[in-house]
């Protein structure tokens, strides 16, 4: 299993970046093959730089979210990161052309569990989602992407600072092969005192079977 | 996504919108609210009790909209946010900035 694994990019701890530097160097997204099986993205989805894919791709993130144990509330602000990131790339990173690639990769992450919790068997768990976007728009260097100042009320510039907001760490890095990279990381936990408060559901996707998936995920305590 | 313009009196217009607001919407929902604020209506009501996601080009679009309403001193009420789309503009810190109420009766009754 791949938690066994600690050396491979996604399961570095809180700095999701710095293990997967290599793989960052590669430009390992658009040419996985040479990649090996552990490496390799758990998902991975190809879509062209047009607005109109943005609510599929959002449909997709939070069912993922959920299935790796995410509340309502927190799957929604992963799906919420990742449209604000796919508005910027297509915006900054490809100037609004419809055909640019994007490629979102996710995988699962094994962290140990925080103070209190009752897992059983953590390290074999998805306790966090990492994410990573890569694109072959325009180069700009990661210290000049930043939230706008939020007390300047004007429109725009508030995509970077949502994504800062609802992730747990987010990074940019340039990729060697050209264009940009961003790689984001939130963790499952927070989902079970969160809870869904009762919200009414919009996607609906969490599953008949969710008692029976969510004691695979959560372990038996 | 929708956009329904009750623009009846001069004095009020309300604006209903459904659907979802993304980079894919927010372009038609801008033009549509400036026409609306072009024609200077005392109070422009925005119900968003149909939209069930928002994100920041939505939220711009209602900033240029807010902008523009005071310039031409229309009153701006946005009103009946999910609770999914007024967690946006608490992370934008911009909860504060609009004039954001629960239901339509509300929103006339300002």
């Amino acid at each position: 299993m791949n938690a066994t694994n600690p050396s491979q990019p996604p399961h570095s701890h809180s700095s999701p970046g710095s293990a997967g530097a290599d793989a960052a160097a590669s430009g390992a997204a658009f040419e996985d093959s040479r990649l090996s099986a552990d490496e390799r993205a758990h998902v991975e989805v190809r879509v062209l730089s047009q607005p109109r894919y943005l609510a599929g791709v959002r449909e997709m993130m939070t069912a993922l979210a959920e299935r790796l144990g995410m509340g309502e509330g927190a799957a929604s602000q992963v799906a919420l990161a990742v449209d604000e990131a796919l508005c910027n790339v297509i915006r900054h990173g490809y100037d609004q052309r419809p055909d640019g690639e994007i490629v979102i990769s996710v995988w699962p992450v094994a962290e140990t569990p925080r103070d209190g919790a009752d897992r059983a068997d953590s390290s074999a768990e998805a306790s966090a989602m990492l994410i990573r976007i890569d694109d072959r728009g325009k180069q700009t260097e990661p210290e000049r992407i930043r939230s706008r100042e939020l007390s300047e009320i004007r429109p725009g510039g508030l995509g970077v600072h949502i994504i800062k907001e609802v992730m747990d760490s987010v990074r940019y890095e340039k990729r060697s092969g050209g264009g940009m990279r961003l790689t984001m990381v939130k963790s499952v936990w927070p989902s079970a005192e969160a809870g869904t408060g009762g919200r009414p559901s919009g996607g609906g996707r969490s599953g008949p079977e969710s008692d029976g998936s969510n004691t695979s995920l959560h372990g038996a305590g | 996504m929708q956009i329904d313009v009750q623009d009846s009196s001069p004095d009020l217009v309300i604006v209903t919108i459904s659907g979802d607001v993304d980079l894919s919407t927010s372009r038609e929902l801008q033009g549509e609210l400036r026409r609306v604020v072009a024609n200077h209506p005392q109070k422009l009501i925005v119900d968003l009790s149909d939209v069930p996601y928002m994100d920041s080009s939505g939220v711009a679009t209602l900033v240029e909209t807010m902008q523009l309403a005071r310039k031409g001193q229309t009153r701006l009420v946005l009103t009946s946010l999910k609770e999914r789309v007024r967690s946006i503009f608490e992370i934008a810190r911009l909860d504060s900035v609009f004039t954001i109420v629960d239901d339509l009766s509300t929103a006339r009754s300002l």
